[in-house]
């Protein structure tokens, strides 16, 4: 299949993510683009970190910055903003479709996970999640041929979204020699300190306002809310799932089966079981993975469904995060499902190393 | 022939450490059992519900939190729910087998208390293969006489160690699933049974990566045990928590009961001013803790004072030793180190110290978080292991055991809580009595 052919589904997807959430429609849906205009470093200029707090990493902070200087007014600043989805968008699908040409996977799944999938359209332009997936598979792609430049390159997504930390260890474990590893870490973990301790140094309230805010939030979307049914409960939810995480990433990490992108896979999806915080966007994060596996999962379309499901209900919900309404049910179905298609991938690698062997 | 295979095998029985482990248990049970009456209420329990509680209702130490606290839950209510519920659950059964009283408080408790004695025997045993230093462990753990106090009334302790040891054993045994299940039921003892568990883990995690050259294969050897332990005790004791929590109606979810446990725990802090015995005193000969009374009962006769009833709290000789035996443990594991040996009966014993009785160092210092010195009451049966360990071997460091030994039997008669009026005679004509 042609690459065009891929293109002329991502990008008309792509527009239709641009217009159900402009804030120029009364019935949008809802996108966090639209209220970051109120936030200072958008609304009122202020630079991020220096002037005004913004909590999420820095590169995150300047585009945000960048797309309202370019924007002037909130049309202009979510058309800004929407373009510069747009060419990390193009830089994704490039990016999955070149290792998908390598592993040699059918192309055709890249238009179903990439362009077609609900989240995708619900998800693009919405949060930072695809310049954050774009930075990180272009980093994969270039991990055997130009280390360096995939250490600089993880290094930037750590620094849009921090997330891809817990890929490191499976990154590293596909990389020869201990001085390869180390000089691979020190690249990539260096830019994102480096760039936070410049950050800090300038103002020192980066730490608890853009990394340490987080901590304060309850649970969102999380199926543990199920044993944590009252929210004065949800700190000790909050150290069930680091130690839930600590575990799970553990056992992948240990894991001997699967290739770059099937650990990647597991890592992730191990990370957003745990976490006490997925948000629906974030299953952007792993439909790149889901299309090199090379086969449409039979839950993956329930899902998509279930993770499509939690922001078309979640502003008629009025409590949304309470155990019992409706996106909260939505995320425990969706916790099912990605559980399922987790151990399906590792049944199926288990049996694919079965078949090797004999 | 038939006359001397008998005569052999009775010989033989009598060479079984095991023999004498059980003897030394039920002796102890039995001077368990003999003083349960002492003291006797004189009020009915009826009276004996609520703070505050009056010296009638015969309630030794933190008794007066657990009695009133069971009475209430055999009427359905849920209380005290900022511990789980398997001691109370114990001393429940006694009081349905044995009624409101004494016996039914503490006999449970009492034999768990005991049992500990035997278990501490076999664990020694397998670590180290030495009947001698299975006896003596046992021994000088029999004779801690502050253990004995502690495990001979109706508290959360007793049963706590006893189903950490069998845990422990166990683990030794590697019947990794059956560790975990009994350490589930230690958790739902006593939550604190957390720091053994862990200890355990750590020593697991030690010895693996010592006898492992990968450290991935190692770990991936570890987390096989890890799973299969901790999952069963888990399983264990969320299963214990949701069935006191349903049945009485305290927490939507047994989740929600550990979050209640955990800020209860986290919110003991002490301020300035407080008067705190940090860890140091429980171990330091020179700067001890005050002997605490938990029920004593004095009497003058001829101008003589001395107690009836003397349940104290206090330092033993064994305790004394606790800083030698770390020590001295840090020092063969280094010189087995170095011979290329793993230094296996040191790191369990480390990593058991380390984890009851070390963490309560940075938990007072820091956090500052309220201690006590019976806490250290989960760290005595390894430093009754250990201790005899250093001095095992040659004629004079073994002659200076047994009088270390004989030290603690020494201050176990003098302490010990109900004494016979003949002992009291005898003691007051030494001027021993207390």
């Amino acid at each position: 299949m042609k690459r065009e052919l891929i293109y002329s589904a991502a990008y008309p997807s792509f527009l239709l993510s641009y217009l159900i959430h402009h804030p120029g429609l009364r019935n949008r849906i809802y996108s966090d683009i639209v209220t970051f205009w109120f936030r200072p470093i958008a609304g009122r200029l202020k630079l991020p970190y220096i002037e005004a707090m913004f909590e999420y990493p820095p590169i995150s902070g300047f585009l945000t910055y960048l797309a309202a200087l370019i924007g002037g007014d909130i049309h202009g600043f979510y058309t800004a903003f929407s373009i510069i989805i747009l060419i990390f968008y193009t830089i994704l699908i490039e990016s999955t479709y070149r290792i998908a040409a390598e592993k040699r996977v059918n192309e055709f799944l890249l238009i179903i996970f990439l362009a077609l999938s609900p989240s995708m359209i619900l998800y693009s332009v919405y949060n930072f999640d695809v310049i954050f997936s774009a930075i990180l598979m272009s980093s994969l792609l270039l991990l055997k041929r130009r280390r360096s430049l995939s250490a600089i390159l993880f290094g930037l997504a750590m620094l849009t979204k921090w997330a891809n930390l817990i890929i490191l260890p499976v990154a590293l474990m596909l990389i020869e020699g201990w001085k390869n590893r180390i000089k691979y870490s020190m690249i990539s973990l260096g830019s994102f300190i480096s760039v936070n301790l410049i950050l800090y140094l300038i103002n020192p309230e980066l730490m608890p306002e853009t990394y340490l805010h987080h901590l304060e939030w309850g649970l969102e979307n999380a199926w543990f809310i199920v044993f944590f049914p009252n929210n004065a409960s949800w700190d000790t939810a909050k150290i069930f799932s680091f130690m839930l995480m600590g575990y799970g990433l553990l056992k992948v990490y240990l894991c001997k089966l699967g290739d770059l992108y099937e650990k990647s896979f597991m890592a992730y999806s191990v990370f957003l079981l745990t976490t006490y915080k997925f948000t629906p966007q974030m299953v952007v994060w792993i439909l790149p993975f889901l299309a090199l596996m090379n086969r449409i999962p039979w839950g993956y379309f329930m899902l998509e469904f279930a993770n499509a499901g939690i922001i078309l209900t979640w502003f008629d919900s009025p409590d949304p995060t309470r155990l019992g309404s409706l996106p909260q049910y939505l995320a425990i179905l969706r916790a099912i499902i990605l559980f399922y298609i987790l151990v399906d991938v590792y049944l199926g690698l288990k049996r694919r190393r079965a078949h090797a062997s004999a | 022939m038939h006359r001397l295979r008998s005569i052999s095998g009775r010989k033989a029985f009598l060479k079984d450490h095991r023999f004498w482990l059980i003897i030394l248990t039920i002796g102890i049970a039995l001077m368990k059992l003999a003083i349960i009456p002492y003291p006797w209420p004189e009020l009915p329990p009826s009276k004996c519900m609520e703070s505050p509680l009056e010296t009638g209702c015969a309630l030794i130490f933190d008794e007066a939190h657990y009695i009133p606290a069971v009475r209430k839950m055999l009427k359905g209510l849920a209380v005290n729910n900022e511990h789980p519920p398997l001691s109370k659950a114990l001393m429940i059964l006694g009081i349905l087998i044995f009624g409101d009283n004494p016996y039914g408080w503490r006999t449970l408790i009492t034999l768990s208390g005991a049992l500990s004695i035997y278990l501490l025997g076999e664990i020694a045993y397998q670590l180290t293969g030495s009947k001698k230093l299975s006896l003596l462990a046992a021994s000088f753990f029999a004779f801690d006489i502050s253990s004995f106090n502690l495990s001979s009334i109706a508290m959360l302790d007793a049963p706590a160690l006893m189903f950490s040891l069998l845990s422990a054993l166990l683990f030794l045994r590697r019947r990794w699933i059956l560790s975990g299940l009994v350490m589930g039921l230690a958790l739902l003892s006593k939550t604190s049974s957390l720091f053994v568990l862990a200890a355990l883990l750590i020593y697991k995690l030690f010895e693996r990566a010592y006898h492992v050259d990968r450290i991935d294969d190692a770990l991936r050897k570890w987390v096989f045990i890890f799973e299969r332990v901790s999952f069963a005790a888990l399983a264990v004791m969320l299963a214990g928590l949701a069935i006191y929590d349903y049945s009485l109606n305290a927490y939507d979810t047994p989740f929600e009961h550990l979050d209640y446990i955990l800020n209860y725990h986290s919110s003991l802090t002490f301020k300035e001013g407080d008067i705190v015995y940090m860890p140091l005193t429980w171990t330091n000969p020179f700067d001890q803790f005050p002997r605490m009374p938990y029920y004593a009962v004095s009497i003058e006769v001829d101008g003589k004072k001395y107690h009836t009833i003397a349940y104290f709290g206090l330092q033993t000789p064994l305790w004394w030793m606790t800083w030698l035996v770390i020590g001295y443990q840090l020092y063969t594991a280094y010189l087995d180190l170095r011979d290329k040996r793993f230094p296996s009966f040191e790191l369990f014993t480390l990593t058991w110290i380390a984890a009851n009785y070390l963490i309560y160092f940075p938990l007072a210092h820091i956090v500052r978080r309220w201690v006590y010195p019976f806490y250290f009451y989960m760290t005595v049966p390894v430093i009754a292991l250990a201790f005899p360990r250093i001095l095992e071997g040659e004629r004079i460091s073994e002659l200076m055991l047994y009088i270390m030994l004989g030290a603690q039997v020494l201050w176990f008669i003098i302490w010990f809580p109900v004494k016979p009026q003949w002992l009291i005679d005898f003691l007051l004509t030494l001027n021993l009595a207390i």
